[in-house]
């Protein structure tokens, strides 16, 4: 049919197809750059019951891990416990012998929601070398390995603005090498260094 | 008709998706990472200690070994450290004489019994105390004495004193035990700390 002296046809069809591609377009769009803003507006209006501030991520505490520095002396190590340190070295490794080590997670109370402390290891260890993750810590799958260890989450909720340490994530804070880690006949048995990994995360609460 | 059509079910489709992202959004929970703390644990190696001794010659002209003592391998831990004596007649060419020299008779030896400890089960002489990585044992015959031959041995030979040394780990226990024997010990079958 005619309208205002032009005929409606294929050029006008294709000008409205454009039109909802375009609008649907930037509906999704909308959508996606609102998810933060929504689970804030969610998050808060839980936690406080009005909307007395303007939308923004809420803030999450800043998750520190720490041990302290380890000594070798003659073959054995110790802890120094007046240096913290973000990571130890341990070049001499002996059979039948226990290494202290002792990684803790510091937190520093910024965090405005409240959240779960995670906690993952990752080794390639062999049998001969042990260790217990502490009795504060159960295995999960709640949250995914980001770095193909094991995830072990933290009994106790962080509430929100608690500033705190969490720390005994190995059990006696030792890991202990058995008497046969190496055999003198097998030069080649565990002769390798091996890694031992821990990374910490924080995940909000709903 | 199939156009408009198309346009209700691509519209159909962009609400649906927003649908599940407002949801996604509301349900999404903020995860965040700490520092990490990456180790690496590296084992011992094994040692190879060494003996460093002195060889003079006495004024009646036989020869003799003075300020022996065991240089630990630079290995980053410290050793219990034991010696074996191995004495023969040799000749020319090396060929050993069918009896042994006899201590008190054929030689003599003077040696640090502060710090060293003989074991007539085994023969060996123990230090009684860890060397430290790299360092030099207490001396096991100190300055001013002596492993020397006394008197000449069968015609053609001459006495030879070998001093083979070996080191073990100073610290660590065994797994089992009340309580669990040190290294040393449960290695070497001698409690030389009594």
């Amino acid at each position: 049919m005619k309208k205002n002296g032009l005929r409606k046809g294929s050029g006008e069809s294709a000008s409205l197809s454009g039109r909802f591609f375009r609008t649907a377009s930037v509906l999704l769009l909308l959508s996606l750059a609102a998810t933060p803003f929504i689970r804030t507006f969610y998050a808060r209006y839980r936690q406080s019951g009005t909307l007395d501030e303007p939308a923004r991520v809420a803030r999450m505490a800043q998750a520190e891990l720490c041990e302290h520095r380890a000594v070798l002396d003659g073959g054995r190590y110790t802890l120094d416990m007046s240096t913290v340190v973000h990571g130890n070295t341990y070049d001499a490794v002996l059979p039948g012998t226990d290494i202290p080590k002792d990684p803790y997670v510091d937190l520093d109370g910024s965090n405005e929601v409240a959240c779960d402390l995670y906690i993952e290891i990752f080794t390639n260890a062999p049998d001969e070398v042990s260790y217990t993750v502490g009795t504060s810590f159960a295995p999960t799958s709640e949250v995914s390995p980001q770095h193909g260890g094991t995830v072990y989450k933290y009994s106790q909720p962080i509430p929100p603005n608690t500033q705190q340490t969490v720390g005994y994530i190995l059990r006696g804070n030792t890991l202990t090498v058995s008497d046969t880690f190496r055999d003198k006949t097998n030069p080649g048995k565990n002769a390798a260094p091996f890694r031992f990994d821990v990374y910490a995360y924080l995940l909000q609460i709903d | 008709m199939p156009r408009k059509r198309m346009r209700t079910v691509a519209l159909a489709v962009s609400v649906l998706v927003c649908l599940i992202v407002l949801a996604a959004a509301v349900y999404a929970r903020y995860i965040k990472g700490s520092n990490p703390l990456e180790e690496t644990f590296t084992p011992s190696p094994y040692g190879s200690p060494s003996v460093e001794e002195e060889l003079l010659t006495d004024t009646d002209g036989f020869r003799y070994k003075t300020n022996v003592a065991v240089r630990a391998d630079d290995t980053g831990y410290a050793v219990y450290a034991r010696l074996a004596l191995v004495l023969t007649w040799r000749d020319g060419s090396g060929r050993v004489y069918g009896e042994q020299p006899y201590p008190g008779y054929d030689y003599q030896l003077e040696y640090n019994t502060a710090d060293w400890r003989y074991n007539s089960a085994d023969g060996y002489y123990y230090c009684t105390s860890p060397v430290g990585s790299g360092s030099l044992s207490p001396a096991f015959i100190g300055d001013g004495q002596k492993l020397k031959q006394l008197r000449a041995g069968p015609a053609g030979y001459t006495l030879h004193a070998e001093i083979a040394a070996q080191t073990i780990q100073a610290v660590g226990t065994t797994d089992a035990g009340t309580p669990p024997l040190p290294a040393y010990y449960h290695a070497w079958g001698f409690d030389f700390s009594n």
